[in-house]
């Protein structure tokens, strides 16, 4: 066989397949770095990166016995497709295609329940190194468990809210301080005219009774990881309806 | 580099709003290591988010967010590296993004950075100082 371009080599080895095991054999090789590769980009998701070779490794073999070399497609096309599905499929069924570890799951729960007693005791919301005192954990781990649970939480932003009964009274200080406020606040009446009630509501008890997230939390029934969501994503509302 | 350990955070991420989420995050962090309360903190990360989408408006192709403790708590300066003729905007100090700031942070400055950088810097204070 004279010397020919590497996709023309491996078309002739394809063509010696399935029967000739050498043929295999250097397929293997070649493409073995392509298999490795593609199995670093799924670390750090909770499997070790020699079962994710493994499971690459066989993806491979899979793929080259499989790949039909009379069709206009490329080998390394057909492979890296094979080998992710592969990877991912292998990822999900060992329950990891969620990253939030088991352990930081409870922790975020165990955080979560201790919260109001502990708020409670402080009168005030608590900070970080005391709820790690409070739980026994690192603070490391409590910041990732109250990541975990912003990022996690099943609360339905549009979910309903318990009644509240704000009221219109005023409780702020000075008065040119409030009617700047006022002033600012009515430059964008028609868009808060357009905000559900519920938003309005929080947007209201945040800005003019200067009440803070978890008393509005409180207030309203619902976690102060949903307040602090719903007030961010009102505000971001606002924003890009006024261009402001 | 410097020889003196500083305990200030930087990032710079590219002036892109999906990219702000990533300040968001380091800054709420950054305020549990000085002892804001979660409410806090809550407040904190939307300030930044709010802090920052008034400086896309200047345009530029990055945003910084530079965190550090300070006596009574922690203070962000969030700049842009856009150049812009006229900063703060007109009206700022009295427009809604001054009262959505005043309302979440403690102290609110509309600046510019030496490097004349348009610049927001807010202060948010611990708990167990004064305020609080």
């Amino acid at each position: 066989m004279s010397k020919s371009s590497a996709s023309e080599e491996e078309s002739a080895l394809f063509a010696r397949l399935p029967g000739d095991a050498a043929a295999r054999e250097e397929l293997l090789v070649r493409h073995r770095p392509l298999a490795l590769h593609l199995a670093r980009r799924f670390a750090g998701r909770g499997e070790s990166i020699e079962d994710l070779e493994q499971v690459a490794s066989l993806a491979l073999l899979n793929s080259i016995d499989r790949f039909d070399p009379s069709r206009d497609v490329r080998f390394s096309t057909f492979g890296t497709v094979t080998i992710v599905g592969e990877l991912k499929r292998h990822l999900r069924d060992r329950g990891w295609a969620i990253r939030v570890p088991r352990s930081l799951q409870e922790l975020a729960v165990t955080v979560n329940s201790i919260l109001p007693e502990l708020s409670q005791e402080l009168a005030r919301s608590p900070t970080v190194s005391e709820i790690a005192e409070r739980i026994g954990a690192s603070e490391d781990d409590v910041l990732e468990a109250l990541d975990a649970a912003r990022a996690y939480s099943t609360d339905s932003l549009d979910a309903p809210i318990g009644k509240s009964e704000v009221m219109t009274g005023e409780t702020l200080g000075g008065h040119d301080e409030r009617f700047e406020r006022l002033e600012a606040w009515a430059s964008i009446a028609p868009a808060l005219d357009r905000l559900p009630e519920r938003e309005r509501t929080i947007l209201y008890l945040r800005f003019f009774e200067e009440r803070s997230q978890s008393q509005i939390a409180e207030e309203l029934g619902i976690s102060q990881m949903h307040v602090s969501r719903l007030l961010a994503k009102v505000l971001a509302g606002l924003r890009e309806e006024i261009g402001a | 580099m410097s020889a003196t350990p500083s305990d200030a955070v930087t990032v710079v991420v590219p002036a892109r709003a999906e990219h702000l989420h990533v300040l968001r995050t380091v800054a709420a962090s950054v305020a549990a290591r000085h002892r804001l309360s979660l409410d806090a903190t809550e407040d904190l990360r939307i300030a930044v988010d709010e802090a920052c989408a008034q400086l896309l408006r200047a345009g530029g192709t990055t945003i910084t967010a530079r965190m550090r403790g300070v006596a009574d708590g922690i203070e962000v300066l969030c700049s842009s590296d856009a150049r812009v003729g006229g900063w703060p905007p007109e009206g700022s100090d009295r427009g809604l993004a001054t009262q959505i700031l005043r309302g979440l942070a403690d102290t609110v400055a509309w600046e510019t950075t030496e490097g004349g950088d348009p610049a927001i810097r807010i202060g948010k204070r611990a708990v167990g100082s004064t305020g609080t």
